[in-house]
């Protein structure tokens, strides 16, 4: 088999060129959409070592008003040993700067959409191969769909300029994961119900009463007859002292759903605040009864509601007149 | 006057044997939506020692890769029940972003020769 030298050079130099020719993708997966966007507000902080993760996540948390370094990020989110930072502690360190991570569907159009709303998107890229990983985070501040490329804060590059194909095929070896930085009370573009409540839910603990409330309201405002929804912020209210508004909110989770048991447990945490132990530990008895039949798992937590309630005592009237005057309404 | 001291002292001996049996701090708090989220996604709820477990584990790997032991715990804490239980059970596998200077040796070489054919993009600008 004789081929020649010249022959593989030619080869070589026709795939090349083809390489080259490439045809644009952008006009093909999303014709409609022809407009550049570009934040160009976007701050940069160019990366040091191994710490694309610190930088890129200080980026998009300047972004949503978090004053911070990627310094400052460095002992939140990298691990030495891995030489590199983990998507989960990306989104925990979001909730520790008392912000709601959200991970946006793995999809362009979903991208885009953030975008057009002003936000940034922190995305996971492969830059190697299946079998030969090389992770890389950056922030994606632009799409321009004529120049068929995307606009990145990258590494130590302010303005990296990637072909599409390049882009996507790099994206999608990380499975399209990519995040934005929600202030608490701000909606995703294109939020479906269960990412949001479940963003929102991961970050109850890392958040005050007060961002609860407003991220929870504005699920509601959204997804009135939501229901996790409604349970948050009645959680929020009543981690904010408003009883009788935590009551009233868990009270119409339960009409809803008439056999939720952890809405019956935190009612009757709810009642034991306003001190009305007898009708707490009504309500709380109902919750482990529902537990027991549909939710085993939440056999623990509602024995330790009825375990903490403390014996009945003179105030049961006023609770009555209370529960009454619920009713009427 | 003596019985009536007498008494006193039996009746705070009796409470106070009896508080010893109780646990210092009541358990009960309301139960979280994160928790209701992991419900839903799971079907089941990592029990309260099998949450300890996890994150004592990730603890120590956490250690064990260096880091700080001053900020481990607050990093810890910011994560729910099944983050701690993927990086507990896969913390080497999941993918850390980091950097192009940690690729090395042999990786290294067919990545660059990769990048010059135009198959890989780590090394080239556009």
């Amino acid at each position: 088999m004789g081929v020649s030298p010249r022959a593989l050079i030619a080869a070589a130099a026709l795939s090349l060129a083809a390489c080259a020719a490439r045809p644009p993708v952008l006009p093909s997966l999303m014709p409609q959409v022809t407009a550049p966007v570009e934040l160009r507000d976007t701050p940069f902080f160019p990366q040091a070592e191994y710490q694309c993760g610190p930088a890129a996540l200080a980026t998009v948390l300047n972004t949503a008003g978090v004053e911070i370094e990627p310094d400052g990020l460095v002992s939140q989110v990298y691990v030495p040993a891995k030489r590199g930072s983990l998507q989960i502690e990306l989104l925990a360190a979001t909730r520790r700067a008392e912000r709601i991570p959200y991970r946006i569907e793995p999809a362009l159009a979903a991208l885009r959409a953030e975008l057009d709303a002003g936000r940034p998107v922190l995305i996971l890229q492969n830059l190697g191969l299946d079998f030969m990983p090389v992770w890389h985070y950056a922030v994606v501040v632009g799409i321009d769909p004529a120049g068929d490329q995307l606009i990145l804060r990258s590494g130590v590059e302010r303005r990296r300029l990637s072909r599409a194909a390049d882009f996507l095929r790099s994206w999608e070896m990380a499975a399209n994961w990519g995040m934005v930085v929600l202030r608490p009370g701000e909606m995703p573009t294109r939020a479906t119900q269960k990412r949001l409540l479940a963003a929102i839910a991961l970050s109850e603990p890392m958040l005050s009463p007060e961002a609860r409330q407003r991220a929870y309201r504005a699920a509601l405002d959204r997804w009135p007859a939501s229901i996790n929804a409604r349970f948050g912020y009645a959680h929020a209210l009543h981690a904010a002292g408003e009883l009788a508004a935590a009551e009233s909110n868990y009270r119409a989770v339960i009409n809803q759903h008439p056999r939720h048991a952890a809405a019956f447990n935190n009612l009757a945490e709810v009642l034991k605040d306003r001190g009305c132990y007898t009708q707490a530990g009504i309500v709380a008895g109902r919750a482990l009864v529902i537990a027991t039949e549909d939710q085993p798992a939440l056999v623990e937590p509602i024995s330790e509601t009825l375990r903490g309630l403390p014996a009945p005592s003179g105030g049961a009237d006023r609770c009555k007149q209370a529960e009454q005057s619920f009713q009427s309404r | 006057m003596k019985n009536t001291f007498k008494k006193m002292v039996v009746m705070l001996l009796i409470l106070s044997m009896s508080l010893l049996g109780l646990p210092a701090v009541s358990l009960a708090a309301p139960i979280g939506t994160d928790t209701l989220v992991q419900l839903d996604q799971r079907g089941e709820l990592l029990s309260r020692i099998q949450t300890k477990l996890a994150r004592d584990d990730v603890r120590a790997q956490f250690l064990e890769r260096g880091v700080s032991p001053t900020e481990v715990d607050a990093r810890i804490a910011a994560l729910s029940t099944e983050e701690l239980q993927t990086l507990s059970m896969q913390l080497d596998e999941l993918p850390a972003g980091g950097s192009l200077l940690a690729v090395v040796g042999v990786v290294f070489v067919v990545l660059l020769i990769l990048d010059l054919v135009g198959v890989t993009n780590v090394f080239t600008r556009v």
